[in-house]
């Protein structure tokens, strides 16, 4: 069953996969841009009569358009329906010939006519281009494309035509016409929009059934004209019904609003009650649960060629275990279902973001470890006191606060409740470090001068990377406030709390949250560099601040001593409580320094300490570091140390952690990666004790990788002997044969914690 | 805190240990081994001096280590590095210096209070695991007050506390030990006298009394076996493990610990000019089916380590 599904859903994906600017298979192709064409002449007639139309409206119409010509796929014996032909196999975020990204074109264009500021506003914002030039941000995008996730909980409570019945009783508060009005129009056509689809789905079902002639198929298409259209209409009210929500809505919301929804769903927490309850009732085995399980998983890895992909970003994940609303633990039947049988089919997608505290189950956490263990590298388990207390800290509600979720890679969500957009841009603190004692880009960051003291030279520093960031944030508000007329969301917008209450959209404040997130790179480094400083300049005085930047300019030659004396110099992550305790006080006051920040939503900024690949390309700019590294050698990733000095074992970075403070992030994400002992006698109970004294030494968001090195090094000289060899790296899992040379490398490189 | 100022040496100290005792642990390494194992993989137990290791392939023969040091071990002759240690004393100061980090220094002095802030630091990994600290070696009862101090201590403060031990020390010393012991991770090598002295060096006598001491003050106790090509693999041994595991009262497990090859560069690394002979590793079925055959005969849990 698993494997018939497989095949007809690589054959039609197949068909649609983007090569250059065509889909691979002729016929598709002239069906998708047909189809598109249809829908954008009938648009461009409407926009013609109506130019003045709020934007959130034009989107909603385009939505209505969009179901109107849509020709639902259904795949023969497949009880979901998630297929609206619309968008390409690979795509994640933002589609290449979806007929929406007409649309957003459109309306830049109109946006520049309508606001002549915008244009200044980007010409004011050129600078920042050459700071990503420099190494020290990356702002190629003015929208977070992902980390999105649906409000699924509004969604199983109310249904759809629950939270249109809402909208409906807060329009007729409204004042016509105003802009509140307006916009609680626009989400009700947006809602009918997806409804039509859903409908759509089993009228296409029905069609089919008058031809079947098979007994199983016919079940199959019975089921789906059943339940297409009560879902998401209806809040579910079967397991099976819960999975079909999870993926329609999601679907819907990635195709119609060109958002990446990149989370699925707190499965567990969603489907756990509708799984006993069927199970109670008799409707249900766990054999067919379980096929429904995997089949609902298969979508997403089947889209994408990973064997072949080089960088194979799928932005897909689900939740696991952690707690709801009340604060009870979360885990059920359906947390260990999830997790055995994405071992049992050897998937990479979803990515399984697992929430762990204090009285997780046992159970749970042996669960995981026992994929873990098995080199079922897809794991990430999130500390929810961390993160809660966090969310806490920023202002956030308890109970809100326990609905997190985390996706695409690990960022911090609040399921329901808006939208953290998870990366707003990532900056290296150590190329801000380089600049400000080099002092050779002053426009951007302020030269250190000479302190005197240690503390004159850290408030130095303080103030200059306050000041970077607060340019930073400056440029980023005032483009954003005019790009986010781009996207409004009226379908996403309706399933976040506030929205509906508040009549505006998400990417206008209408959400109860509304945070962005800046993420750190490099904390690591920065804080082993200040400790060398401080040392030997300041305290042994064996090296002047002048001399010692004129070292590094010159990439330590001829002072290969004084490099060795300091890469010597206790680091963070070795559990050294001083080098620990000089990355906390610079985590804290630099924290401190952004909370007061707003964006163009009215939410705070907050710090998120993970890491994309980019840290590669950030490392590849900058000269050398403080800390005792070379010109261009990697810096440190994420929450983890840097790699100057061997890491004995697994226990030292994760006993540092109890001398940070990671809650000061504010609910954002902070990820220490860790490699686990591959002993014989490592057991997923041990690993789910290690997980549990994690916990307990504060650390944030733990991602182990259980491989050895000499498999690493093998599979890079004989891939053909290690196709199924799966490794984590940052924020995503992959086929390591898959990846090219250099993040292999970079791989093996990191493959610390040897034991 | 005063009797932990005593100062022993130890050799390594293993975090996140898994198979030296229950659960996750850490094991302290001490330097110094009565024994002299003909399969030994772990030759820098030996001496309880510091030594210095050198590792060839990291050598850039820069030369700055036989400039230093004061009893002329090192040479760089015809573009190789000749390291002796017959007359090293173990100072250091070549490993201090070395550029390429080929030189290193094993074995350190370090207080039992220096000892034990490292290991409670694990504390919440034990509690989480049921896991604790494990004595090892080297031989610690070759320092027994320095590991009496750590063990005291240890329990003291909560911990499980685990040893492994060749069994080669003074009965007194056993008895003043055992009750800060919750587990003995107990050697036996060979059967019959004259083997053990030839392969080991010593004769298994006092080996076999402790162990018998340990068992009647009610010690728990797991019996761990190398399995050595040759060397021990032959019927009587078998037989001898069964009799003997048979006489204990409170043996809780009999691990099986196929002979490794991995230390041998060890030996040519500190110097040594005599090596170990090189064995071929026992394969998997033969080790099961050792492991089957003593399961049968003695009722006890036999794991192949």
């Amino acid at each position: 069953m698993y494997e018939r599904q497989k095949e007809s859903l690589a054959a039609y994906y197949q068909k649609i996969t983007l090569q250059k600017d065509r889909l691979a298979d002729d016929t598709y192709h002239k069906q998708f841009f047909d189809t598109r064409r249809q829908i954008i002449e009938e648009f461009e007639t409407f926009y013609a009569q109506n130019p003045d139309t709020p934007f959130a409206l034009f989107k909603s119409r385009m939505h209505t358009l969009m179901a109107k010509y849509c020709r639902p796929v259904i795949f023969e014996g497949n009880p979901f329906f998630f297929e609206f032909g619309y968008r390409e196999a690979q795509s994640w975020g933002i589609s290449e010939i979806n007929p929406i990204r007409f649309l957003k074109q459109k309306i830049s264009i109109g946006l520049h006519d309508k606001f002549p500021i915008l244009t200044q506003c980007e010409k004011e914002f050129e600078p920042v281009f050459d700071l990503a030039a420099l190494g020290i941000c990356s702002a190629s995008s003015s929208f977070d494309g992902d980390h999105h996730t649906l409000g699924y909980t509004n969604l199983f409570q109310h249904g759809l035509s629950g939270l249109m019945e809402k909208l409906q009783n807060r329009l007729d508060t409204f004042e016509e016409n105003s802009e509140e009005a307006l916009y609680c129009r626009a989400m009700l056509e947006s809602c009918h929009a997806v409804l039509t689809i859903a409908e759509k789905f089993a009228d296409a079902a029905r069609e089919k059934l008058a031809g079947c002639a098979n007994e199983k198929q016919k079940q199959y298409l019975e089921l789906l004209a059943e339940t297409a259209g009560k879902i998401p209409a209806m809040p579910p009210q079967t397991f099976y019904e819960g999975l079909a929500m999870l993926l329609f809505t999601r679907e819907a919301a990635a195709t119609l609003e060109e958002i990446g929804i990149s989370q699925l769903g707190h499965v567990d927490r969603l489907l756990g009650p509708l799984y006993e309850q069927d199970l109670l009732a008799g409707r249900i085995t766990e054999e067919e649960a379980r096929e429904l399980i995997s089949i609902w998983m298969l979508h997403t890895d089947i889209k994408f060629d990973l064997a072949h992909n080089s960088w194979p970003e799928t932005s897909t994940c689900i939740q696991l275990g952690g707690c709801d609303r009340d604060g009870q633990p979360v885990y059920n039947t359906v947390t260990r279902m999830f997790i055995e049988e994405h071992h049992r089919l050897g998937l990479i997608n979803p990515k399984l973001n697992c929430r762990y505290r204090n009285d997780s189950p046992t159970e749970y956490l042996t669960a995981a470890g026992k994929a873990m263990l098995a080199g079922h590298n897809n794991f990430v388990m999130i500390n929810d006191d961390i993160i809660i207390s966090g969310l806490q800290k920023s202002g956030v509600a308890l109970e809100d606060a326990r609905m997190y979720v985390s996706g695409g890679c690990q960022e911090t969500m609040i399921e329901g409740f808006g939208h953290t957009e998870g990366v707003a841009f990532y900056a290296s603190m150590p190329r801000v470090l380089d600049l400000f004692l080099q002092g050779d880009a002053p426009d951007f960051v302020i030269p250190c001068g000479v302190p005197e003291s240690y503390e004159a030279f850290y408030e130095s520093f303080m103030t200059s990377i306050c000041t970077f960031f607060t340019k930073m944030i400056t440029w980023r508000n005032m483009r954003q406030s005019y790009y986010r007329q781009l996207t409004p969301s009226p379908f996403f917008s309706a399933t976040q709390t506030g929205c509906i209450e508040n009549g505006r959209d998400y990417s206008h404040g209408g959400a109860k949250y509304n945070f962005s997130t800046i993420s750190l790179i490099g904390l690591g480094t920065v804080a082993d560099s200040l400790f060398a400083i401080k040392t030997m300049v300041y305290e042994q005085q064996k090296v002047s601040l002048p001399e010692f930047v004129r070292i590094l300019s010159a990439n330590w030659e001829g002072h290969r001593d004084l490099q060795k004396e300091i890469i010597a110099l206790p680091k963070y992550g070795h559990n050294h409580p001083e080098a620990d305790g000089l990355a906390n006080r610079f985590l804290q006051d630099f924290t401190k320094n952004l909370y007061p920040h707003k964006n163009e939503r009215g939410g705070n900024y907050i710090p998120s300490l993970f890491v994309y690949y980019h840290f590669e390309t950030f490392s590849h700019v900058l000269r050398a570091t403080p800390d005792g590294r070379n010109a261009f050698e990697l810096i440190s990733a994420g929450a983890a140390p840097g790699q100057l000095r061997e890491i004995k074992d697994v226990t030292m970075p994760v006993k540092s952690m109890q001398h940070m403070d990671f809650t000061s992030c504010g609910g954002g994400s902070a990820v220490l990666d860790v490699k686990l002992p591959l002993s014989r006698h490592m057991t997923p109970e041990l690993f789910a004790s290690f997980i549990r004294a994690c916990g307990q030494y504060h650390c944030p968001t733990i991602q182990p990788n259980v491989v050895s090195q000499e498999e690493l090094l093998d599979a890079k000289l004989h891939p053909e002997k290690h196709q199924s060899l799966i490794v984590r790296i940052c924020g995503l899992s992959a086929f390591f044969v898959a990846l090219t040379p250099e993040v292999q490398d970079e791989i093996i490189a990191r493959n610390l914690y040897q034991m | 805190m005063e009797q932990t100022a005593i100062k022993g040496t130890i050799f390594d100290i293993q975090h996140f240990s898994v198979s030296d005792g229950p659960g996750i642990r850490t094991t302290v390494f001490f330097k110094g081994c009565p024994l002299r194992c003909k399969w030994c993989h772990n030759p820098e137990s030996y001496v309880p001096q510091t030594q210095i290791m050198y590792v060839s392939g990291k050598c850039s023969l820069c030369g700055k280590c036989a400039e230093i040091c004061p009893s002329s071990c090192h040479s760089i002759q015809a573009g190789n590095h000749r390291y002796q240690s017959e007359h090293c004393t173990g100072c250091g100061r070549c490993a201090k210096l070395c550029p390429a980090e080929a030189l290193t220094c094993v074995g350190q002095s370090m207080s039992a209070g220096e000892v034990l802030s490292e290991v409670l630091a694990d504390s919440l990994l034990y509690e989480t695991s049921g896991g604790g600290l494990t004595l090892s070696g080297g031989e610690p009862m070759l320092q027994p007050a320095f590991a009496l101090t750590i063990a005291k201590e240890a329990k003291a403060n909560g911990l499980n506390v685990c040893m492994e031990t060749c069994g080669f020390a003074s009965s007194e010393k056993f008895q003043e030990i055992l009750p800060y012991i919750d587990l003995f991770l107990y050697d036996y090598k060979l059967t019959g006298i004259e083997k053990h002295q030839k392969y080991t060096g010593v004769s298994n006598e006092l080996i076999l009394s402790n162990l018998a001491l340990l068992d009647s003050a009610g010690k728990d106790i797991i019996l761990r076996c190398p399995i050595i090509p040759d060397v021990n693999t032959d019927d009587d041994h078998m037989e001898g493990i069964i009799q003997t595991a048979n006489q204990l009262t409170h043996l809780r497990e009999i691990h099986l610990e196929p002979y490794h090859n991995a230390g041998v560069s060890k030996w040519q690394n500190l110097g040594l000019q005599e090596l170990p002979a090189l064995l071929t590793p026992p394969d998997t079925k033969t080790m099961d089916s050792f492991a089957r055959r003593i399961a049968a005969g003695t009722q006890k849990e036999v794991h192949v380590m």
